[in-house]
């Protein structure tokens, strides 16, 4: 009888601590979660290879996606920024419809789609775009075109569109992008997308200290002229390692270099976190 | 000398019958390997006069010594050896082979596996309708996932002759599957759907749907790892990740599931020993679990090849005689290799799963031994390093041969990380399939599994880019081949030996 009583006793206290294990794990996921719930607005430039993706969380509020790299690399990119619980993206901003910018959406869109895509209304002919497209007509996500002097007014954060016009006519895709300001109290950053010098030297109002530079560094898309309007002292390069478009190209770098400039490119540094604290706080991830 | 010989063929014809039909099993398979090295017109050509040499020595010995057994024997590896030339050469007559480098309008065929997507590509095997004939390997452009199983297509394009490139033979990797050309981004049209066997196409919607949810359930990379841990599909994992499985020698968790399945068998049995199950019983809902397993996974001929292996592995358990089995696993690995004679060489899959097995069987029994395992005890640390050391070191040589290079860390990362895999899938597939009743649920039971996946890409991360993790044999990997399989069997008959002195004792 004492037997028995004594196997049961040792079969329960191996519940009890597989259950207590349990608990703990979960209690860990739980305090991260919490820990990790941002009062400062963050920027992370994502390494997603040779693209564009930059996910912005809005200090109590939603999430920004603008961009989404080629689609290879988004996902380990995003959960290397995002917790295990949430893993849900608000808004999709789309610069223009590039591969490389858009075909990241591709891939979250079964898993997380979001509740608004908002793009500048110019669409690619290719299949892939297409299919974008009707892949978020059949979840029933909105779909919203932008234009110039529209905002989008997040918490005491706001983002002001300023390209491209309504009704105009653009032959380049590239120069289509739309071009967008996030204020926030203290700073702001400027996306250009990849536009080219012939729009990005005409814009006004575009003073930032952040700047998401144009075409991944392309040297057609950075004039002299851009870093003396802007005057940016932080860049952001979204490159992949050995590209064969030998982007960013050298001319860029040393121009960046000659305003003092600091440049963070993600194939030598790795995702870029960016906190609007009341100074602008870095960190890399590699 | 003479007499020892002599001794030697009198000691195999008086063996017990049961070591009599593993010799059987063992020249028939010798037969079917020393043939895949040969061309059909030269395989013939040495089976004949191997033949004649076989009557004329028989008549000598029945007319002299009055025994014919020993000849029996090497008929047999002869028969084996015919059977691999005769398969080879009907699968070739069937082949789409001559179509190869020429440009086809309109060929009709149908889809037969489950197309895999990357990044815009997808591939994917086809059978040749009437009036052509074969098995192609096409390659096309597309995002949308518009192809699957058993689709009735339409196409135009060029047969391509598969290549052999420097270190790896492609076309004898596809040969194995019977399939002898490639047609690379053709025109396709879809024609018709649902073409195909129902059974098959039912068992793929299932392995697709479980992998969609998977991704549902779990960020990337984790999620790409557990699919390849349970479903065994590379599919789009990141690249970072998949150099670090590399070069941390832990690729085989997620590339073959043959090995995997061996493991999660040992585990599950062992599970539901720990619990409190009676053997019995839990033979009978491991080979449920392990029968759900392989369809879940779209029971493909190397998993079922695998499971079967599994299933022996417990059955091995029941069976009181080593040598019984020894002869079971043959008798399967014979079976499946009558079924498909080419695996023999070509299948590494094959290859890991029956050596993990083998491992299990030999060198099990001797590190049991040397660890002080005892028999029963639930999640004992010591019985995961002894299954996991069999495995390993029985697999190593099939390594060496295959890659031409060891990961140093491999031991230290695969001892840290395989102990936990077998819980990680289970945790994973339970995390799945409570996400069908609700995602969030299965988020949370997820959770677990995941707080294992992350540990052990992290683990693989840490290793995998340490510098100098992989030693080169380069050219000297048959070499060094042929001598680790040396070592093994020395150790084995050095335990052997040394078990029978200390019973003598």
């Amino acid at each position: 009888m004492n037997s028995l009583q004594e196997k049961f006793n040792k079969k329960n206290t191996k519940i009890l601590i597989i259950v207590f294990i349990c608990l703990f794990i979960l209690d860990i996921f739980l305090w991260f979660g919490i820990l990790k719930e941002n009062e400062k607005l963050e920027m992370d430039f994502l390494d997603v290879g040779q693209g564009d993706a930059t996910l912005i969380k809005f200090p109590f509020s939603g999430e920004i996606l603008i961009d989404s790299g080629d689609g290879q690399q988004i996902k380990t990119a995003l959960s290397s920024v995002k917790n295990y619980f949430n893993r849900h993206i608000d808004v999709w901003i789309l610069s223009h419809a590039n591969l490389d910018h858009y075909g990241g959406f591709l891939k979250l869109i079964e898993t997380n789609p979001p509740q608004i895509f908002i793009y500048n209304g110019f669409d690619s002919e290719g299949t892939t775009f297409l299919l974008l497209k009707k892949l978020l007509k059949e979840k029933n996500i909105p779909i919203v075109t932008l234009y110039q002097g529209d905002k989008i007014k997040i918490g005491d954060s706001y983002f002001s569109i300023l390209w491209p016009p309504k009704n105009k006519e653009i032959k380049d895709l590239n120069d289509s992008s739309l071009i967008l300001r996030l204020v926030d109290k203290k700073h702001s950053a400027l996306f250009l997308g990849d536009a080219s010098t012939k729009i990005s030297d005409n814009l006004i109002n575009q003073q930032s200290e952040i700047l998401k530079m144009s075409h991944h560094g392309s040297k057609t898309a950075t004039s002299e002229e851009i870093i003396r309007l802007i005057k940016p002292s932080i860049a952001l390069i979204g490159v992949g390692l050995n590209n064969s478009f030998h982007h960013p190209h050298d001319e860029v770098i040393n121009l960046l270099k000659k305003f003092d400039v600091k440049i963070f490119r993600t194939d030598l540094n790795g995702t870029i976190k960016i906190i609007f604290d009341d100074k602008i706080l870095i960190k890399e991830k590699k | 000398m003479k007499i020892d010989s002599l001794n030697l063929i009198e000691k195999i014809i008086n063996l017990p019958p049961p070591h009599q039909f593993f010799l059987c099993i063992i020249l028939f398979i010798g037969g079917i390997f020393a043939s895949s090295f040969l061309f059909f017109d030269i395989a013939i050509f040495i089976g004949l006069i191997l033949f004649l040499f076989c009557l004329i020595f028989g008549l000598v010995g029945f007319l002299f010594e009055r025994k014919i057994s020993i000849l029996i024997y090497f008929l047999i590896f002869l028969l084996g050896f015919f059977y691999f030339q005769f398969y080879n050469f009907y699968q070739e007559k069937n082949s789409s082979r001559y179509l190869n480098n020429t440009f086809q309008n309109d060929v009709l065929a149908i889809i037969d596996n489950t197309p895999i997507y990357d990044d815009g590509i997808v591939s994917f095997n086809a059978k040749l309708l009437k009036p052509n004939k074969g098995k192609i390997l096409i390659k096309a452009r597309s995002y949308e996932e518009i192809f699957q199983y058993g689709d009735k297509i339409r196409l135009s394009g060029k047969f391509e002759e598969p290549q052999k490139y420097e270190n790896f033979d492609y076309a004898a990797y596809l040969a194995k599957d019977n399939i002898y050309s490639l047609v690379n981004y053709p025109e396709i049209e879809v024609i018709k759907r649902n073409e195909g066997l129902k059974l098959k196409e039912i068992l793929y919607k299932i392995k697709i749907v479980f992998q969609k949810q998977i991704d549902k359930v779990f960020p990337e990379p984790e999620s790409g790892f557990l699919s390849g841990l349970l479903l065994g599909e590379k599919k789009t994992m990141d690249e970072n990740l998949q150099l670090a499985l590399q070069r941390s020698g832990t690729t085989h968790l997620i590339a073959l599931s043959g090995y995997n399945i061996t493991i999660i068998v040992e585990a599950v049995y062992f599970l539901l020993i720990g619990i409190g199950v009676a053997r019995p019983k839990s033979f009978f809902w491991v080979l449920i679990f392990l029968i759900f397993f392989i369809i879940l996974t779209g029971a493909s001929p190397s998993v079922v090849r695998a499971g079967i292996m599994g299933a022996l592995l417990i059955l091995s358990n029941k069976l009181g005689k080593k040598y019984q089995i020894r002869n079971a696993l043959f008798l399967a690995a014979l079976l499946m290799i009558l079924f498909n004679p080419k695996i023999l060489r070509f299948d590494f899959g094959f290859q890991l799963s029956f050596a993990a097995t083998l491992g299990l069987i030999y060198l099990k029994p001797i590190f049991d031994k040397l660890l002080k395992v005892e028999k029963q005890s639930f999640f004992d640390w010591r019985e995961i390093l002894a299954t996991t050391l069999s495995a390993q070191i029985m697999v190593l040589p099939l390594l060496i041969l295959n890659f031409g290079y060891v990961s140093i860390v491999s031991p230290i990362t695969n001892i840290l990380i395989i102990s936990f895999i077998p819980i990680t899938m289970l945790l994973g597939f339970l995390a799945v399939l409570i996400s069908f009743l609700n995602l969030w649920l299965g988020y949370l039971v997820g959770v677990f599994s995941y707080f294992f996946l992350h540990s052990e890409i992290f683990i693989i991360k840490i290793f995998g880019n340490l510098p100098l993790a992989t030693l080169n044999f380069g050219i000297y990997n048959k070499i060094i081949f042929l001598i680790s399989i040396g070592l093994i069997i020395l150790f084995i008959v050095y335990h052997k030996k040394y078990e029978f002195v200390a019973r003598k004792i």
